[in-house]
């Protein structure tokens, strides 16, 4: 069976259809009941593997559509079919499989983003259920990377109660790694400092909204007030131990231990972690430093600290839109006018198509951490 | 326009928030040392009213009909506008990714029923905003020069509407005619650095009277919950993410706090046909307003209670909450 190369989407779906019916040409042709055997369709998706295994990084967009249908009947068994078949091609398919579940959720096909990362989990399950021969030494590695596209991918669509599952995963495989505490970390960030988001475990289902059976669901306050004290907790041990374990996250972890803080009230200490990411930081990171530390001095009411560290912030992003408007209100609070409007003319000006203000990095971290991610899984194995 | 008008605009006064730099913080300590930037160049109070019957504007009404009071002292006013006169509208249009395919092309449509209706002598100045902002015609742009500017909107990103608005309050100049900013969005910020209290503070000593136009959601509050407000610093936001119930839409608590502060008015919206219409009726409301003018008795610093009504008690009156007197600037 032949897989289409590489074109445009268009043809790559004619080319998937026709490689289905090379496939299943009975049953697709409407010759009877027949269903392609196991065999064939294990065959089809080492096939493929094989080719991506090769270089022909079109698979890819193919493999995204594979399990719209072809190989949904298939799914509960397939891990157990490849990992027998060709255990050797088991972790390229496992990798194939993130790399499809990016290309699904770029189209917007969470539905299949979600399919390929059960799939490419439950591959890994199996590799390391199975008997033959010892694991490769990088596979506790592709274990984390796995679960750390999963969980950044569901930080980019703020579901962190879910993506705190992913990292806790990732720590199971590498229970010191840096990016996995900082995941964690990150995740619980967003829960405590966005609380409402730390519901998206209830209310994940449209359908059940619409039948207003929310209520119902969601736990009542004394038990999220609960959940809220022990994800404050945890956020702390998670970013205090991502700064100890890996001197070039420390940082930012840093920075957000501050901001964890800071949403409990506890400003002093915030400041403290935020003073302490100055000396670690530089550029982007230092800008954010200076921004929070300028909000902190907001608080207090000194509105020339702030704007003397938002224009530290400046000096390290020049720029930096966010900075630019945290620097007009600080000016504006001094009576400055006439310097609040030049800066948010300079923060409106500064909006350009590539974003290089801090503050949305901060909040776009995971797509970042999810590109190191794919490039590492873009790496074939064999 | 008549020559009189020509003359009440030209004279414009720059009155409400404009300070020195050598101003120093509002209750915050000592003043910071600097030049001046701004010269207060009177000392008049102008106040932006909207008088209603039946929800219909009232534009006959004389000096002596209106009671205002400063800090609670009543004052002498007259009447520097009536109705129609140039504005400066300050459009901060939501291009957020939940604006994709139809509904950025219906917001289009509305932004251009609005600007259509402008005069030459109105000014626009357009910005749009997904987690970043960007000034897409002015400041104080030409119609002309914005309706040509407006065909380049893309949807795309998170939602700063707090920095969205608190940019446009900020570049809300009454020089080039009145202010009046038309904030569009559905009302819930995700990424801005700027706190709605910070929107709130500014808009109290802003010139602008805020319009929102809120877009009516058809999905459920899991979307709400993805984009839920984020108060900096407010630990245990525990409750819902809005003032009402999960899966109702209220007026988002931004978009009422604006309107309230400064005498403006909030629209909820379905993305089609209603937009169009809320946007056409902002301009009508901001055309058929009284500029009210006084020298006011007391001219303490700091903020300024104020308390507008009229004699015929049924009439309805909207006018902002009060005005912020700045420090004088140091010799």
């Amino acid at each position: 069976m032949k897989l289409p190369r590489k074109s445009s989407h268009g043809r790559l779906r004619v080319g998937l259809i026709a490689a289905a019916l090379s496939v299943w040409p009975a049953a697709l042709a409407g010759a009877g009941d027949e269903s392609p055997s196991d065999t064939d369709v294990t065959r089809a998706y080492l096939a493929a593997v094989g080719r991506w295994s090769a270089g022909d990084d079109a698979v890819v967009e193919t493999w995204a559509d594979w399990i719209a249908g072809e190989l949904t009947e298939l799914r509960g068994k397939l891990p157990r079919l490849v990992v027998s078949a060709a255990p050797g091609a088991a972790l390229d398919a496992v990798k194939l499989h993130v790399l499809a579940a990016h290309a699904a959720a770029q189209r917007q096909r969470h539905d299949l983003w979600r399919a390929h990362f059960d799939l490419a989990e439950a591959l890994l399950k199996e590799s390391a259920a199975a008997p033959a021969g010892p694991r490769p030494p990088d596979f506790g590695l592709l274990q984390r990377d796995v679960s750390l596209a999963r969980g950044y991918g569901l930080l980019v669509r703020w579901q962190p109660s879910f993506a705190l599952d992913a990292f806790k995963r990732a720590l199971e495989a590498r229970p010191d790694d840096g990016d996995a505490l900082l995941g964690a970390g990150m995740a619980e960030e967003l829960r405590v400092t966005v609380p409402a988001l730390a519901l998206d475990r209830y209310v994940s289902s449209p359908e059940l909204l619409n039948r207003g059976a929310v209520d119902d669901l969601i736990p009542a306050p004394r038990v999220r007030q609960m959940d809220h004290e022990n994800s404050q907790r945890a956020a702390e041990t998670y970013l205090r131990r991502a700064a100890s374990s890996d001197a070039a996250l420390a940082a930012e972890a840093r920075l957000r231990l501050g901001h964890v803080l800071d949403g409990a009230g506890r400003r002093a200490p915030a400041e403290r972690e935020w003073t302490a990411a100055l000396e670690q930081a530089q550029g982007a990171l230092a800008c954010l430093a200076h921004m929070f530390l300028g909000r902190a001095a907001e608080r207090r009411r000194d509105w020339r600290e702030a704007g003397e560290h938002y224009r530290s912030a400046l000096r390290e992003s020049p720029g930096a839109q966010s900075a630019h408007l945290a620097l007009a209100a600080a000016l504006e609070r001094q009576g400055d006018i006439a310097g609040a409007r030049e800066h948010v003319r300079a923060a409106l000006h500064a909006g350009g198509e590539r974003p290089v203000d801090p503050w949305l990095r901060y909040h776009f971290e995971p797509q970042r951490g999810l590109r190191a991610v794919l490039e590492r899984l873009a790496r074939r194995t064999s | 326009m008549s020559a009189r008008r020509r003359a009440t605009r030209m004279l414009w006064p720059l009155t409400l928030g404009l300070v020195s730099a050598a101003a120093g913080g509002q209750g915050s300590g000592p003043p910071a040392p600097g030049p001046p930037v701004f010269a207060v160049e009177t000392d008049s109070v102008e106040v932006d009213v909207r008088v209603t019957r039946d929800g219909q504007p009232v534009l006959d009404l004389a000096p002596d009909d209106f009671d205002v009071r400063d800090n609670g002292r009543r004052q002498q006013v007259e009447i520097v506008q009536r109705g129609e006169s140039a504005v400066h509208a300050l459009l901060a249009l939501d291009r957020s990714d939940s604006m994709a395919g139809d509904k950025l092309a219906q917001v289009k449509a509305a932004a251009r029923a609005l600007l259509t209706r402008l005069r030459e002598d109105d000014r626009v100045t357009l910005t749009a905003f997904d987690h970043r902002l960007e000034l897409v015609a002015g400041p104080a742009a030409s119609r002309d020069a914005a309706l040509a500017a407006l065909e380049s909107l893309r949807a795309a990103g998170g939602t700063a509407l707090h920095d969205a608005v608190y940019a446009a309050l900020t570049l809300a100049d009454p020089k080039p005619g009145r202010p009046i900013v038309l904030v569009f969005s559905d009302g819930f910020d995700r990424l801005s650095w700027l706190s709605a209290e910070q929107v709130l503070a500014s808009a109290r000593t802003a010139h602008a009277a805020v319009y929102a136009v809120q877009a009516l959601d058809p999905l459920p509050a899991q979307l709400k919950l993805r984009e839920a407000n984020t108060r900096f610093g407010t630990p245990g936001m525990l409750g819902r993410p809005t003032r009402g119930r999960i899966g109702s839409q209220r007026v988002a608590p931004l978009f009422e706090d604006l309107a309230r502060e400064t005498g403006g008015r909030v629209w909820q919206a379905a993305v089609d046909p209603d937009l169009e219409r809320a946007f056409v009726e902002v301009l009508a409301d901001a055309r058929s307003r009284y500029v009210l003018r006084y020298e006011p008795d007391n001219r303490a610093e700091g903020w300024h209670a104020l308390d507008v009504r009229v004699r015929n008690g049924k009439l309805k009156v909207r006018a902002r909450r009060g005005y912020m007197r700045p420090t004088p600037a140091a010799p």
